[in-house]
C-alpha cells in the first residue's frame, strides 16, 4: 500500500495526494477479503463435507447393526413361538398333559385372528412423503457441483 | 577464417530429422499410452488403489405352509486374523488373549494356527454370533478383520433336517432344499469399492461406490411344522420300539399332492451339524426320495386297479385260491401259506393273497400291467423338485432281462422296486378320483421382485373315476372290514394296504429282514390326508399289519382333528 501512494504522489499534485482513490483501496480490501472469505468456505465447506461423511458413516453402521437387531429379534421371536417351546411351556408352566381320550367338540365362536411371524417381503407400509426440504437446500440442488 | 554459411548443412538437417522424429515418437507414443490404452491404465490405476469387497446378501428363509420358520438367517462375523500384523509375539499374545474368550479358544490354539508357516489371512471363527463380533469389533485386537457374515438358525430345532439341508463355510447350499433352491435362497451377493492406503485399510473418507446386495427370496414349504413334528417323533419311538434300521412316515394331501410332512429315519442333526470333522454322508439323503424300496403287498391295489380299470373284475369276482401257483420258473405262495378257497377280489384284497395278484396279473398281461404301473408313476421320478431323486426300478416286458416270473412277483410288489415317495402318489391317484398328482413340498418362492407360487399339477389320469371309487371301496374293506385291524381310527373311516417284503440284498432276499409299511387315507369318503408308513427291519415283528398299521392309528386322528376334519360324533357347543 505504501509503494501505491508513492507513486501516487510522485504521479500528481498534492492536493490529490491528501484523498488517494478510496474507491480502489475499498476494491482491494473488498477483493482480499472476498480471497480470504472463499477460502474459509472452502475450509468450511470441506470440514462440513468431512463431518457429514462422518456422520453418514455412523448412521450406515448403526443402521446395519439395528437391521441386524431385528434378524436376531425375529430369530428369537420364531425360537419363543417354536412347538418345543409351546410344548414345554404347556407341560411345565400349564401343567398340561397329553390327552388320554379326545373329545371332539364343535363351538359356534369365531377362530382368533391368526397372528403370523414378520416375513422380509411381507408388503411394506408405504414411505411418508418427506417434508423436512428447506428452501436453501432446494436452492442448492439447482446449483452445478453440489 | 571462412565465414559460416546460414544455410542448412546436411549434419543440422539430420539432426532436425533426429530430434522431429523423436518428438513425433515422443508424442506418438504419449498418445496411445493416453488415448488408445486410456481405459486400461485407469483400470490399473484403480486395481492399485481401490480395492472390491463382495458383500454378501442375507439368505431368504425356509418358512412352513403357515409361515413359520423352519430355517432363517441371522447375522453373524466371520473372523480373520492377519498373519503379519502377528510378527511381533507380545502383539500377538495380547490379541490372542483378547479373542481366546470371545471365539472359546485357548490363547495358545490361536496363536499356534495363526504362526504357522501358511501365508496370507487365517479364518479363526466362521458364523460367528452378532454380539461377540462386535465385541471383537470393540476390543479391536491387533490384526485381526471382523467381517460380516450370516448364520442360519433354526427355530424348529432338527425338525425336518433331510429335507432342509445344510450350507457349506462359502454359505452355498450342499444339501436337501438349501441345495435345491440355492439359488432363489442366497440372492445376489453386493460389492463395495472403496479407496484403500498403502496397507491396503480402507480410506476413511475416500471415494466409496458399490452394489446394495440384493436379498434372496423366501421358500414357503407345503410341510406343516405341527404335522412334522407328529411324524418325527413317533418315527423316533417306533424306531426304537422295534429295533428297527429306520423308516419313513410321509403324509400328503391327495387331492392336491402337497407334501405336510416327510420324515425318514436315520437321519442327522441340524442344529449339530459339524463339517469340520468325519461326516457320514450317508446320513445325509432324504431317503423318502432318494432310496428305493419293494414295495411289497401294497402294490396289490395297483394291480387290481388295473384289472378294475381294463373291466376284467369287479370287488366280487371270485378266483379258487388254491395256496399255491406256478409260474414259468417259480412256485408262488400265499405270505402265510394259506388255502382260501374260492376268494372275492375284496377278499383278495383283505387276505393279502399273492395268488390272487397273480391271477389279476395273468387277466391283465404283461404290456397293459407295465402300461398301467407307468400310468401310475413308477419307473419315472415324480419331479417333486428335491434333489437326489430316484426313478425307482421297473423293467417291463419288453426290455432285456425280463421272464414271464417277474410279472407275477410285480404284481405283488416284489421284484420292482420304488420309493415311499412314488408308492404315496400312485395310492394317492385312487383317493384322488384317479387323477395322478405331481407331489410338491414348495408352495411360493417369494423374494424382492416379486413371488412365484406354485399350483397343485396333475400328470395324468391313471384311471376312470369309476375304478377308483371301487377301489377306495375294496381298501375301505380291507380295514373297516377286517376285524381287529390295527389301522381302524375312532372317529373316521379308513382306506388302506398293508404291505410286508423281504429285504433285498445282492443276489436275492434277506430272510429274516422284512420292511413293514402301511399305506392309508382318511375319511375313506372325503380323503383329506394320506400317509405312509414304512418301518425297516423290525427286529420283534415282521408284519406291516402288526408294525406299521398301528402307526397310521395313532397320527390319523391327530392330524385329521388339527385339519379341522370333523370326526364321526362331533358334539354341538354353543358359543359365547
Amino acid at each position: 500500500m505504501s509503494t501505491l501512494d508513492r507513486s501516487i504522489a510522485r504521479a500528481g499534485p498534492k492536493t490529490r495526494a491528501k484523498a488517494p482513490a478510496p474507491g480502489l483501496r475499498a476494491m482491494l480490501i473488498a477483493a482480499g477479503l472476498a480471497v480470504v472469505g472463499a477460502g474459509l468456505l472452502q475450509v468450511v465447506q470441506t470440514s462440513n463435507v468431512t463431518s457429514t461423511g462422518y456422520h453418514i458413516q455412523g448412521l450406515e453402521e448403526a443402521r446395519l447393526e439395528w437391521g441386524a437387531r431385528v434378524h436376531q429379534l425375529e430369530a428369537e421371536v420364531a425360537s419363543l413361538a417354536s412347538l418345543e417351546r409351546v410344548e414345554q411351556e404347556a407341560r411345565g408352566r400349564l401343567g398340561l398333559v397329553p390327552a388320554e381320550r379326545r373329545l371332539y367338540l364343535e363351538v359356534n365362536a369365531p377362530l382368533p385372528a391368526q397372528q403370523l411371524l414378520p416375513t422380509r417381503f411381507a408388503p411394506a407400509e408405504p414411505p411418508e412423503e418427506s417434508s423436512n426440504g428447506s428452501w436453501w437446500q432446494d436452492l442448492l440442488d439447482l446449483l452445478p457441483f453440489f | 577464417m571462412p565465414r559460416r554459411s546460414g544455410r542448412l548443412t546436411w549434419r543440422l538437417f539430420i539432426v532436425a530429422v533426429v530430434l522431429t522424429a523423436s518428438a513425433a515418437g515422443l508424442v506418438g507414443r504419449l498418445a496411445y499410452l493416453q488415448i488408445v490404452r486410456h481405459d486400461h491404465y485407469v483400470r490399473e490405476a484403480q486395481g492399485e488403489h481401490i480395492s472390491r469387497q463382495v458383500v454378501r446378501a442375507p439368505r431368504g428363509a425356509i418358512l412352513d405352509r403357515n409361515g413359520y420358520p423352519l430355517a432363517t438367517t441371522v447375522q453373524a462375523y466371520d473372523i480373520y486374523i492377519e498373519r503379519k500384523a502377528w510378527q511381533d509375539p507380545q502383539v500377538a499374545r495380547q490379541a490372542a488373549e483378547l479373542l481366546a474368550p470371545i471365539v472359546g479358544q485357548e490363547p495358545e490354539a490361536i496363536l499356534g494356527a495363526v504362526l504357522s508357516d501358511e501365508k496370507g489371512d487365517y479364518l479363526l471363527a466362521w458364523g460367528l454370533d452378532f454380539d461377540a463380533g462386535r465385541r471383537i469389533i470393540e476390543l479391536a485386537p491387533a490384526g485381526v478383520k471382523a467381517v460380516n457374515s450370516f448364520s442360519r438358525h433354526y427355530p424348529e430345532g432338527d425338525l425336518a433336517s433331510a429335507l432342509i439341508g445344510f450350507l457349506g463355510r462359502d454359505h452355498v447350499g450342499l444339501a436337501g432344499l438349501e441345495a435345491t433352491y440355492d439359488k432363489a435362497l442366497g440372492g445376489t451377493p453386493g460389492s463395495v469399492y472403496f479407496e484403500r492406503d498403502s496397507l491396503g485399510n480402507p480410506i476413511a473418507l475416500g471415494r466409496r461406490y458399490g452394489r446394495e446386495p440384493q436379498a434372496g427370496s423366501d421358500i414357503r414349504l407345503t410341510i406343516d411344522r405341527y404335522v412334522q413334528r407328529l411324524a418325527e417323533d413317533e418315527l423316533d419311538r417306533q424306531v426304537a420300539a422295534h429295533g428297527a434300521s429306520g423308516g419313513t412316515i410321509m403324509v400328503m394331501d391327495p387331492r392336491t399332492g402337497a407334501i405336510l410332512a416327510m420324515a425318514s429315519r436315520p437321519s442327522f442333526h441340524l442344529t449339530q451339524l459339524d463339517l469340520s470333522g468325519e461326516v457320514d454322508v450317508e446320513l445325509f439323503r432324504n431317503r423318502a426320495v432318494s432310496d428305493v424300496y419293494e414295495p411289497g403287498s401294497v402294490m396289490k391295489v395297483v394291480t387290481m386297479a388295473t384289472a378294475v380299470d381294463l373291466g376284467l373284475v369287479g370287488p366280487n369276482s371270485t378266483y379258487y385260491d388254491e395256496g399255491v401257483v406256478e409260474v414259468p420258473g417259480a412256485t408262488i405262495e400265499n405270505w402265510d401259506f394259506s388255502v382260501n378257497g374260492l376268494t372275492t377280489a375284496t377278499q383278495l384284497l383283505q387276505k393279502s393273497l399273492n395268488t390272487g395278484a397273480v391271477w389279476l396279473s395273468g387277466l391283465i398281461g404283461p404290456e397293459r400291467f407295465y402300461e398301467y404301473l407307468q400310468r401310475f408313476g413308477f419307473g419315472e421320478e415324480t419331479h417333486v423338485g428335491l434333489g437326489g431323486e430316484a426313478a425307482g426300478l421297473l423293467r417291463s416286458s419288453d426290455e432285456d432281462g425280463w421272464y414271464p416270473v417277474d410279472l407275477a412277483t410285480n404284481s405283488f410288489g416284489q421284484g420292482i422296486a420304488a420309493t415311499p415317495l412314488q408308492m404315496i402318489t400312485a395310492v394317492a391317484a385312487l383317493a384322488n378320483e384317479g387323477r395322478l398328482m405331481r407331489p410338491y413340498v414348495v408352495q411360493e418362492v417369494a423374494g424382492p421382485h416379486g413371488q412365484r407360487v406354485f399350483e397343485p399339477v396333475a400328470v395324468r389320469q391313471a384311471v376312470s373315476e369309476y375304478t377308483a371309487k371301487t377301489l377306495v371301496q375294496m381298501m375301505t374293506e380291507v380295514v373297516e372290514g377286517v376285524p381287529y385291524h390295527l389301522a381302524r381310527t375312532p372317529g373316521y373311516r379308513v382306506a388302506g394296504k398293508t404291505g410286508t417284503t423281504l429285504v433285498s440284498i445282492p443276489g436275492g432276499y434277506a430272510l429274516n429282514s422284512t420292511i413293514a409299511s402301511f399305506v392309508g387315507f382318511a375319511p375313506a369318503e372325503d380323503p383329506q390326508i394320506i400317509m405312509l408308513v414304512k418301518i425297516d427291519q423290525p427286529v420283534d415283528d415282521p408284519l406291516g399289519g402288526i408294525v406299521a398299521a398301528p402307526v397310521f392309528r395313532e397320527l390319523a386322528p391327530q392330524i385329521l382333528a388339527y385339519l379341522g376334519v370333523e370326526p364321526d360324533g362331533t358334539q354341538f357347543v354353543q358359543g359365547p
